[in-house]
């Protein structure tokens, strides 16, 4: 009774369900195509998505619940110059944290760390004319970030399996499967696919919800 | 051969594609030992499989005639050494069809040629295993594809060396080179047959030809031999003719005006020699037909337009359409004042708002068939996945039937 209520809600406020479900129903990478630039380019490998992954945990969550806080009663044009101003700010200390955990490594991605202060990911929100509560910054930061990570270390071991033949540095084949999945056309081609296979699940997981409604009812 | 003509024949041409590749897997099967038809079988089969699996993913009908992926693998495979591992033929004739046809639309629908961008994807993941040559009756390792390598003559020239083989090897393929580019003289003959029964038209094959032929004329890259000697080498190592004959006539991916096709030639003969020149890799050709696949719609669209304007036949209608328009500009009043068309409609809207119309009074044959068009609608819905409010749907049948609409 309780799982038939459930269904029957978040079909009902399906919007709300997605708007929720960062990581699975609205990835931020899969779903909404924001950051594609750095992945495509620089998530070639687990390690380089690991680097990426840890620069959007700190930068993504502390640059929203700073520009919430601070952004409340300014208008539009003036937050479109203060939002990457604020994650500008994150960025610098940011890098510091990096620098300080991963040495020279931190810099092997080159302009694609950076790059994030002003990519849609982190910047999006000033678009938004309603305040957002601290509360509701920090969580949905939070699930953006989450949805990010997963997307972001999925996509790096796909690309060095097919790439190399390896995981996180471990030979699992003698042969490359597909030698262009290191370049920035091969990410795009395979986010695009992963983007396919992840639309074509959650569109399948909604008609399964569908009908097990119906079926109760 | 008009182009409505040319478009209806799009399953003919894939069997006369499938029909003109024959003689070339005959030959690349006698010099370069049977592993050519492995290959080939390979790719043909990869080729149907994404297909079908295609097609079932995207819950259309299986279509059993559409040759054009099984085409292209075909000619693929004909662009690649007779050593290339499987495993590369397989995924990139899966990867191709699925991105490359099936992405965009399907069946007729794609915009790039599909031989091409395989060749492409083949050779910017596996360069090595790709162009490695394969000199005619080595013994090739049937599984495998082991065999000694050896030096085709573009290889040679885009090092900066003299090739040497003689013109009669050239013309019959017995040089180092790709499975099936290199028969020059079966290709020639091929195209022939193709043009004869009207599945080509010469208008691509020639501005290609003539262009890839002037620009070797006009800068060499032979250097202390004459021109003439450099073009030959030019023309007849490569698969120049080839591309010609078999890649840049598929009707989905280019124009269908006879001038568009002219500059389509043009265009990927000259991108295709600059490929050759300063690319990385010998086979430019596919990169320009893809680079000028892109532009496809636009030389028609321009030509087609150009053709319209100048043909003489058009001049009346033009001018009986112009005479009709000014007419309608200047609507005549009962008192014999001319309105402009803005003023006109300003006084038709005044008059529409001072009488406003009554509704229409339902008779019974319209209020039957509005009866048989809800209940066709009640019937395609589907309750099974579907959840109704049926005070809201009876509120909108009312609202959408009002007055006999």
């Amino acid at each position: 009774m309780d799982r038939q209520k459930k269904i029957h809600e978040e079909l009902l406020n399906w919007d709300d369900t997605v708007r929720k479900r960062k990581i699975t129903l609205s990835n931020p990478v899969f779903i909404k195509g924001l950051a594609l630039a750095p992945l495509a380019v620089a998530a070639t490998t687990f390690k380089n998505s690991f680097i990426l992954s840890l620069m959007v945990v700190m930068l993504l969550t502390p640059t929203r619940v700073i520009t919430s806080l601070v952004t409340r009663r300014m208008s539009v044009p003036l937050k479109t110059f203060f939002y990457p101003m604020v994650s500008a700010l994150v960025f610098g200390g940011a890098y510091y944290v990096m620098y300080k955990i991963m040495g020279v490594t931190a810099f092997s991605l080159g302009v694609y760390l950076p790059i994030l202060v002003v990519d849609p990911l982190i910047v999006k929100n000033f678009e938004k004319t309603r305040k957002e509560s601290f509360t509701y910054s920090i969580i949905n930061g939070l699930r953006n970030t989450a949805g990010f990570v997963l997307a972001c270390m999925l996509l790096g071991c796909l690309r060095e399996f097919l790439a190399f033949g390896t995981v996180a540095g471990r030979q699992i084949m003698s042969v490359a499967l597909l030698p262009m999945a290191d370049k920035p056309f091969g990410g795009y081609l395979i986010i695009g696919l992963i983007s396919a296979v992840w639309s074509l699940c959650v569109n399948l997981y909604k008609e399964r919800l569908i009908k097990e409604d119906a079926m109760y009812e | 051969m008009n182009s409505q003509t040319y478009k209806n024949n799009y399953r003919q041409h894939y069997d006369y594609m499938m029909l003109a590749l024959a003689p070339l897997i005959i030959c690349a099967s006698f010099i370069y030992s049977a592993r050519v038809l492995l290959v080939c079988g390979a790719a043909f089969i990869t080729a149907r499989i994404v297909d079908v699996a295609m097609a079932v993913i995207r819950k259309q009908e299986i279509d059993a005639d559409d040759k054009s992926s099984a085409v292209a693998a075909l000619t693929f495979a004909m662009m690649l050494p007779v050593s290339v591992p499987l495993y590369i033929v397989v995924v990139t004739v899966a990867l191709t069809v699925m991105v490359g046809k099936h992405a965009f639309g399907g069946k007729d629908s794609y915009p790039f040629s599909l031989a091409a961008l395989a060749m492409c994807v083949a050779a910017v993941n596996w360069p090595n295993e790709v162009f490695k040559a394969v000199a005619p009756l080595t013994s090739v390792n049937f599984w495998t594809g082991a065999a000694q390598s050896a030096l085709t003559g573009s290889s040679q020239i885009k090092l900066g060396g003299l090739p040497y083989i003689s013109t009669f090897d050239l013309l019959l393929g017995n040089h180092p080179a790709a499975m099936g580019s290199s028969f020059v003289l079966v290709i020639v003959a091929i195209g022939i047959f193709l043009l004869a029964t009207k599945q080509i038209t010469w208008h691509i094959p020639v501005s290609f030809l003539a262009t890839c032929t002037a620009f070797s004329l006009a800068f060499p890259r032979i250097y202390g031999v004459s021109r003439l000697y450099s073009l030959k080498y030019e023309i007849l190592c490569s698969a120049i003719v080839f591309y010609a004959v078999f890649m840049m006539n598929e009707p989905a991916t280019t124009p269908k005006n006879p001038r568009a096709k002219l500059v389509f030639g043009v265009l990927t003969g000259l991108l295709t020699m600059l490929f050759r020149y300063y690319g990385s890799y010998e086979i430019g050709g596919c990169f320009a037909l893809l680079l000028v696949n892109a532009t496809e719609g636009y030389w028609d669209r321009l030509f087609e337009k150009k053709t319209e304007d100048s043909t003489k036949e058009d001049k009346p209608a033009k001018e009986q359409v112009k005479a009709e328009k000014t007419a309608s500009k200047h609507q005549s009043e009962p008192n014999g004042k001319k309105l402009y068309r803005k003023e006109a409609v300003a006084e038709k809207t005044v008059k529409a708002v001072k009488q406003p119309k009554q509704p229409k009074e339902m008779d019974a044959t319209t209020t039957l068939d509005i009866i048989s068009r809800a209940e066709d609608e009640i019937d395609q819905v589907d309750f099974s996945t579907q959840t109704i409010d049926m005070e809201q749907a009876l509120r909108e049948f009312e609202e959408r039937y009002k007055g006999g609409k």
